[in-house]
This record gives C-alpha cells, structure tokens and sequence, in this order.
C-alpha cells in the first residue's frame, strides 16, 4: 500500500531519482534544499544517445516545435561529444532496432540479442532514409538528442528556469546509455478529432522515451518469470535497479528486494510519467489489478479473465434468451420512463417492477435493485459507444458494450452513466497499443488475435473497475461525489486565486456550469486523450489520485486559464471558455506543469484548510 | 464539434453586448433524441452522427434578429440522462423557452414527454413557452410516432409543435425562431399587463440581474 509523502522534503527526496541521476555536478544546480513552494519533478524526458551525429551534421533549420525548444535546440547542439562517449560505452548491450516503425513491437520484448555500432545506430534515424513514414518525428527527434539534458534533467525548483532557457549543464557522462530507435509518436496520433492534424510530439516526450528505452534494453533480467509480460515486468524492474543503481551508487540490496519494495519504486517512477513500452503493464500493476507478488501475476491474470468472460457469460450472451426477451424489450420502456422521473420520486425496486404497468423480468433480481434491466442498461450502453474513436469498427464497439454493460449491471446503486464510456477508453488504448504500433484509433481490433481480443478486453475491463472502485459516489443517486468535489474546487479557488474566483461571482458563473463535467469526465472532455493517458500515469501513482489528487489538477488547470478567464467580460464569454479551453496542442510538457502545479496546491492546502483564508 | 473558426465566432457571438433582448432557452428530452445534434445544426450550421453524450450541460450563444431587434439567445444543451437530473434542473430556473424534444423512431422517448412537461411546471418560470420537436423526422422509415400524436399531445399540453430533423435541416431554424417570436409574444403582453417588468437595462443585464432574469428584456 502506498504511502504518501509526508512533506515536500520527502517527496523531493523520494522523487528526486525521477529526474536526477545524481551526477554530482547537478548539486549546485539543485540550488541546495529544496523549498516547500517548489513544483515536483517534470517529466525527465531526455537521454543522451549516438542520434546526435545527425543532430550536428543536420542543424535543426525548420524545427516544428514551439519557440523556446527551438532555442534550446540551438543551443546546445555541442554536446554531441557526450553522446560519443555514452553510445560507445553501451554498445555491446545495444538494441538491434533500426527504425521500422511497424517492427518495433516485436524487438520491444528480444532486445538485447543485436548489437549495433554507433554508426549505425546514429544513422538509423536519418530523415528519409530507413523510416520515411516517421521522418517528421525523427527531424524532430534527431534534433532534440543534442540538447536533451536541457530538457529531461530540470533540478527540482529550476525547471521553470528550465523552461525558459538557461543553461544547462551536462549531467549524463555516467548515464547508462544504448542507441537509440526511433521514435514513433503512437499517443500523440491519437488527437483530438477537432486537430486538423496530430499535434508533433514535444521533444521532451520523445527523450524521454529514448531514455526508457535504452535502459529497457539491458540483458540483466535475472528474474525468473514466465511469459510475455513476465518479461515486460522484468524489463520495469530492472529499469528501476538501474535507475536507483545510477542515483544512490550501487548501494541498495536490489536483488533481495521486496515486493512491495518495487512497486513503492513503480509508483515514484510512474509519477512523472510512463513510457509508453511499460505503461500497459504499469498501468496493471499500478492499478492494483495485478499483484505485487510477482509469483502470482500470472496466476492471477488468468483467473481474472476467465472470470470476466464468466460475467459475460452470465449476463450479456443470455440477453437475448428466449426467456429474456421479453425483458429486453419492455426495458426500453422502463429505462426511459424511469428515467424521465425527478428526483424526488427517485424510483425504488417497487416502482421499477411496476412502472407505467410495464413487467419487468429480472433475471438476477437480488442483484438490480435499481437500475435493473440488462435490456435497459444494453440501450443507453449502446448509444454511449458509438464514440468517435473507432467509428467504423463494430467490433470495438462491441468490446466496449460489454465492458460497460456488466460494470453497469454489476454495479446497480449507479448503473451506466453517461460519461463512464470514456473512462474504458484510455485503458483499452493502452492495451490495444502492446499489439498496434500506429494509428490505434482506427485499428481495428478483429484484425489482431482472439486470444489477445479478449485480453485486451477483459483487462480494460478490470482496470476500469479498479478506477471506477474509487469514484464510485461519482455516479450514484444525485451525484454526490461530483458535488463535494465541484464545492471543493471552488472553495479552494477562493483560497488560491481570489482574482479568478471574485470573476465568477462578478459575472454569476457557477463552478458546477463547468467543472461538473472535469469531475464526471475527469478532464477527459477537456484534454486530448494523449494528456489523459499522461494524466494517468500520475494518478495511478499517485494514492487516490482519481478521488482527491484529481481537485488539485482541476484547479490548477482553471488557475492555468486565468488570464484568458479575467479577460472575459461577460457570463456568455466566461462559459463558452471554460466550456472550450485550447487544450489542442497539449502534450506531455503541459500535463507535466500541470501536475507540477497541483502537486504544488496539494502540499500548500491539502492539509492547511486556513490557509490564505480571508 | 465546432470547428476553430465556428468557436471564434461563437466567441465573438457570447462576448458581443450589443443586443436588444436575450432569452435563455433550454433543450430537454430524453437521451439521445438528438439535443446536440439540434444546437450544433442551429448554431454551428453542422451534423455528425458520431454521438458523444453530453455531460451535464453544454452552452451556446447565438444571436438573431427578429422585428428589427437583435436577440442574443442563450442555449442550453442539457443531459438527456436520469442521472444527470438534479444537475440539469438546476437550470430551468430563468429559463424563458424550452424545446421539448422526442425522436419520432423512440416511442419512450414520446412517452416521456408528459414527464418532462411536469418538469418544466414544477422547476421553471411559469410563462415560460414550450415548444415540443420531433426530432429526426428525416427516419421516415422507421417512424413509430404519427405527426398527428405528436401534434395531438403538443395541443393537450399547450405546446406549439415542429416536426424536424437536424441531420436533413428541417426545421430547425424555424423551430427557435417560431420560439423566439412567442417568447417576444408573451413578454409583450406581460409588459403591457405589467410595466414594471422592464427592469432589466443592456448595460446593468449582467452585473445585477440574477441568473433568473438574464433572459430579461433590456429595451
């Protein structure tokens, strides 16, 4: 069970790894103690590695990125000499990839069976050449190599210098480092429908990968497991022995440590982002429905899928039964009628079997007290998944039924509630992406086999209880968790930001006309599904992320607004913002500050409800 | 969705001051009988058939002209869901038109629409005007309800009654704009019956009146 830090100075230290080598050189960088004010770590994203032979030969002259990693760019393309250094030094542990997208996934789990020489390696990238479908990705990519220190190794409290610009020093010589593989911006192509084209990938994003990558690539896994994500584990924890061999020196008993041990160092590592190699079976793990015990892993993944398809089963195949058909039909009628009731003639069982003189049949009555019917929860089902993502694929949508279909008739005191669709969506994206290497939202999974279908869904499945366990009084009668957290937002707005809060009141905007849908979405309608997915990454990290730490987030986010929000003079303006927030072009870099900042809020006023109370 | 020009000019829309009138109106009905899909046809001028359920309530600005004035209307886009209910009637209050929409191939969604009229009585203004939509009437095919029922219980009801498609664009201008001209009807008669009602002026609209007389007229 995670534990949270009790103060900053425990979070910093127990983080600091997370973007700290410990190279002793960053120590005046660090600008000695850390300060309570301080934001926590931002993504560490970049890595040194042999790419930046192209970086130099090949100056970044039209860099897509914004302004100021197109200044960073320029001006640190003279490091390459470390690179030199560290792709020699891990050469014979390198990995074979060479850039084939579409291959990628298969090396991901063989990777230390090739060696490459630097050269090689360095120009496995070059734009055009053996990757032509992903030369954008790698022009940006080749060129962010050359100032990644710069990006991935901000000191705790100077990373918004960082962000700005000022020099870095080098920090990576005893960095375990492997040739690169490219790229492949897979999250990122999955923007937002209103992006005219997938926002490019930040260059922090892509280092930072790089940089899991290489030290996923380490032949050390001495861990006996069988099977594929056997492997995938191992590979995640000898990432972290790696880490933690780089930060405290080879002082911790790595091979004796405990379980729980590791999953403490998953979570601190998980916090400031997964990479998207690992982040299907940290997502399991962090979310509790894979077991720390390793041994069990297997055992237990087994026994949770042959459960769900149990379920399904016992519910959904026997939906349309001669027996249930009537049930099924006259639920329409039930569904809708009770839905058109008010509030407060909140149906009970009694009303529902008698409603408007419809009989209801139930085939597991103990279990449907309220919304009841399998017939009635399959329509509004139905209707939630026709997302836009997969908008052709009938056998997502069908993945996708079932998923909400035995939540929502397991789950009766809430039953199926508009917006619980797109809580499956970030897990089955992620799982999907263990098997697809692009273009997921259109992928269509019957291509990919039975076996892998159904696991994919069943995890989805199991993943998405385990989150939704916790919000649970999100979605019950009237809501009540969405209420609390919709007053608590605006209480602490009133506490942070008095400008931003005595705006709304000014122009009778209520926090409800907009963060109902934060909460009830959790940011998903406001975010690309790429920041959801970082997002999570976090709050799967973080303990009750999705119930509490989420305020924070919430908050930070409508802080992140306040120039645009002052600047609105009207009620009409204020909510066509809030209700539309350009969020297009976010990627990894702004949920970082984002997290930054709620992290920030979470120590400053979690447990300090008087403070800056007028 | 809307595109980028379609938010900046509904930005431009919300911010603008200049207007003669402005009514807050509110879409209700069931689930999926195509609310969105009705504002994004009226104000945005588009329709996808991809269904992205809306979450709590959603808002948009447009402004019109109607007898030489112009009105800003305020449109509320509210979730069909059950569970949404407390939330969503929250929103009545102030509300000086309501459509009332049901999809002609969805006998429950028909079916509820007397609930929704005991809504609109017991949580809104009490002139507030109705008008009842059957929506997708473009579904010829799969119609269960006749025009005639739908109109049938508009009259018991008291409603006006449109039959309309948001996908095909049928009446769907007229259905706000005929709501526009009875809420002008009803203000009309209620200021002449009751002067006092012109409390609310263009300049203080915003800062003084509470959410339940936005909609107050400022000439």
């Amino acid at each position: 069970k995670s534990k949270k830090a009790s103060s900053f100075h425990e979070f910093a230290r127990s983080t600091s790894d997370a973007w700290d080598i410990g190279d002793d050189e960053d120590d005046d960088f660090l600008g000695g103690p850390t300060l309570p004010s301080l934001p926590p770590p931002p993504p560490p994203s970049g890595h040194i590695s042999s790419k930046v032979a192209v970086t130099t030969t090949n100056p970044a002259p039209h860099f897509q990125g914004w302004g100021r990693e197109k200044l960073k760019t320029d001006g640190y393309q003279s490091n390459g000499r470390v690179v030199k250094s560290q792709s020699e030094a891990q050469l014979s542990t390198a990995t074979g990839h060479t850039g084939n997208g579409a291959s990628s996934g298969v090396p991901r789990t063989n990777q230390t069976c090739v060696t490459l020489t630097r050269v090689e390696a360095a120009s496995s990238c070059s734009p055009g050449e053996q990757c032509p479908s992903e030369c954008k990705a790698c022009l940006i990519h080749s060129r962010c190599s050359a100032h990644k220190e710069a990006e991935w190794l901000p000191p705790v409290g100077s990373w918004r210098n960082v962000l700005k610009g000022p020099p870095v020093r080098n920090t990576l010589q005893k960095q375990q480092s492997l040739p690169l593989r490219p790229i492949i911006p897979l999250i990122a192509r999955i923007s937002d429908q209103n992006a005219s084209g997938a926002p490019p990938m930040t260059v922090r994003e892509k280092s930072r990968l790089e940089k899991f990558r290489q030290l996923l690539a380490s032949p050390n896994t001495d861990l006996a497991l069988r099977g594929v994500v056997a492997r995938r584990l191992a590979l995640v924890f000898q990432l972290l022995r790696e880490r933690s061999d780089l930060k405290q020196r080879h002082q911790l008993p790595l091979s004796s440590a405990a379980p729980q041990w590791r999953a403490e160092e998953l979570r601190k590592h998980s916090w400031s982002g997964i990479p998207r190699e690992v982040r299907p079976i940290t997502w399991r793990l962090l979310s509790g429905y894979l077991p720390a015990n390793m041994e069990r892993r297997e055992l237990v993944l087994r026994r949770k899928r042959e459960e769900y398809f149990g379920f399904i089963q016992q519910y959904y195949d026997s939906r349309n039964d001669e027996h249930h058909r009537d049930t099924y039909r006259q639920g329409l009628g039930v569904w809708h009628s009770f839905g058109s009731l008010s509030a407060d003639t909140c149906p009970t069982e009694l009303h529902i079997l008698n409603c408007k003189g419809v009989t209801v049949y139930l085939k597991k009555p103990l279990l449907l007290p309220r919304q009841v019917n399998p017939g009635a929860v399959l329509v509004s089902v139905r209707a939630a998944v026709l997302h836009f993502l997969w908008p052709h694929c009938n056998r997502t949508h069908a993945v996708f039924e079932r998923i909400l279909f035995i939540w929502a008739i397991r789950h009766p005191a809430s039953g199926y509630v508009q917006g619980i669709n797109d809580l499956v969506t970030p897990f089955f994206v992620v799982f999907l992406s263990e098997f697809v290497e692009e273009d997921v939202e259109n992928f269509d999974v019957s291509a990919l086999p039975l076996d892998t279908q159904r696991n994919i869904e069943a995890d989805s499945f199991w993943c998405m209880s385990k989150l939704l366990d916790g919000i649970q009084d999100n979605y019950t009668f009237a809501q009540p968790g969405i209420q609390i957290k919709v007053k608590a937002l605006e209480e602490l707005v009133s506490r942070i930001d008095e400008d931003v809060h005595n705006h709304f009141r000014k122009y009778e905007v209520e926090y409800l006309q907009f963060a109902f849908r934060w909460m009830n979405n959790l940011l998903m309608r406001e975010l690309p599904l790429r920041c959801t997915i970082r997002l999570w990454d976090t709050y799967q990290a973080e303990a009750e992320g999705f119930s509490h730490f989420h305020l924070y987030v919430c908050a930070a986010f409508l802080i992140k607004w306040r120039k645009e929000i002052l600047s609105m003079v009207d009620f009409q303006g204020l909510l066509m913002l809030l209700q539309n927030l350009p969020t297009i072009h976010w990627g990894n870099e702004e949920v970082g500050l984002l997290l930054a900042e709620a992290y920030r809020l979470k120590y400053m006023f979690a447990d300090a409800p008087n403070h800056y109370r007028r | 969705m809307a595109s980028a020009n379609d938010s900046r000019q509904s930005q431009k829309d919300a911010a603008d001051q200049n207007f003669d009138y402005m009514f807050k109106l509110l879409i209700i009905g069931n689930s999926s009988v195509g609310k969105t899909s009705f504002l994004f046809r009226y104000a945005d001028d588009s329709f996808t058939s991809a269904f992205v359920s809306t979450v709590g309530i959603d808002f948009k600005v447009k402004t019109v002209y109607r007898n030489d004035k112009r009105v800003k209307l305020q449109i509320w886009d509210t979730a069909g869901q059950e569970r949404y209910r407390t939330i969503t009637t929250a929103y009545y209050r102030g509300a000086m038109g309501f459509l009332l929409m049901y999809d002609i191939t969805n006998q429950d969604s028909f079916n509820a629409v007397q609930d929704w009229a005991t809504q609109i009585k017991t949580y809104s203004w009490d002139n507030a005007q109705v008008i009842l939509v059957g929506n997708k009437c473009d579904l010829e095919d799969d119609r269960i309800i006749p025009t005639e029922e739908g109109r049938r219980l508009a009259d018991e009801l008291g409603f006006q009654f449109f039959e309309a498609s948001a996908k095909d664009n049928i009446n769907v201008k007229q259905v706000f704009e005929r709501l526009v001209d009875i809420i002008c009807e009803k203000m009309n008669e209620s200021m002449d019956s009751d002067p006092n009602m012109l409390g609310n002026h263009k300049a203080t609209t915003l800062q003084e009146s509470p959410p339940s007389s936005q909609g107050g007229c400022a000439c």
